[in-house]
């Protein structure tokens, strides 16, 4: 009887025992990758406004207007240029012609930068940026004639 | 004229408060930095463009070089395309590793990108908004 009760308490031991001598924790581990991304939405468009002497059609003459174009990335590895134009999307007849297009921009918000030269590359950072763009049209020799004028710059975000 | 330039300048080029400023904050090219492998002269890619605004707009499809000069004898399956507010597209392309399609260059990167000129209300915008992936390809050697 004596040994039969140290039986069953050696046996009861064993038993609370051996669950936490054989309990091991094992991670399982998750890893995902979230790729840079660059979203552009145009905000307000320009105003063009023009020199006393009709030989600079620009944002940023009297009666001009900058334009805005909400930029947000989800990285600071993203890069902003604007591009100018080559010629006018709608003009009156040779008005290309010694024209010299440039642009320029600013960001505010989460990348802050002032009067970049828009074939200039800058890094943006993390976040919601609004860049604020001019353009600018300038006759090398002779005037703007009387029209329409209409010209397209282009913003480029490009990742590393 | 001086009043016949402003008059018409004042017309058209008048702010537009677009809609589309509060669109989807979302992706306009993805993925924006893939590695493709080809074992020939050429390599092929894949990559989603995505109309950002809340409106139908016209995407355009460009390629081009590491210095970004403008690809050619490359295959698009679609250089430009309207898609519907926040909807999607899967472009196919098809780019030499070298523009005399010879067998002498072995990787290169190029950019892909989507740019969409918002288009609200019959008008056209003054900016276009252009997003540029990068693609890294390189040429597998043939054992």
């Amino acid at each position: 009887m004596k040994r039969m009760t140290k039986t069953t308490l050696a046996l009861a031991l064993t038993a609370l025992i051996a669950p936490s001598a054989l309990a091991v924790d094992q991670d399982v581990r998750f890893a995902g990758i979230v790729l840079d991304s660059c979203a552009l939405v145009i905000g307000t468009n320009g105003v063009l406004g023009q020199s006393l002497d009709q030989t600079v059609l620009s944002s940023k003459e009297t009666g001009g207007a900058s334009g805005t174009v909400i930029v947000t990335t989800n990285s600071p590895n993203s890069t902003i240029e604007v591009i100018a134009p080559t010629s006018f999307d709608i003009a009156p007849a040779n008005a290309d012609a010694n024209t010299v297009f440039t642009a320029s921009y600013s960001l505010a918000g989460d990348t802050v930068l002032s009067e970049i030269l828009g074939d200039s590359i800058s890094p943006l950072g993390l976040g919601v940026t609004t860049a604020t763009i001019d353009a600018n049209a300038t006759k090398e020799s002779g005037t703007f004639d009387a029209g329409l004028y209409e010209l397209v710059t282009t913003v480029r975000c490009t990742s590393p | 004229m001086h009043v016949a330039i402003k008059r018409g300048l004042s017309g058209i080029f008048a702010f537009i408060g677009l809609a589309a400023a509060s669109a989807v904050q979302a992706q306009s090219v993805a993925p924006m930095t893939q590695r493709v492998v080809s074992f020939t002269n050429q390599f092929m890619v894949q990559f989603e463009i995505r109309n950002t605004y809340s409106t139908p707009q016209t995407n355009v499809v460009s390629l081009f070089s590491s210095d970004w000069k403008p690809l050619k004898a490359s295959y698009v399956s679609k250089k430009a395309i309207k898609l519907a507010s926040n909807d999607t597209l899967v472009i196919t392309a098809i780019i030499p590793f070298s523009e005399k399609n010879d067998s002498s260059v072995e990787s290169r990167m190029i950019y892909v990108c989507n740019s969409i000129l918002p288009d609200v209300d019959g008008r056209k915008s003054s900016f276009k908004g252009e997003v540029c992936g990068k693609v890294y390809a390189t040429k597998l050697q043939d054992f």
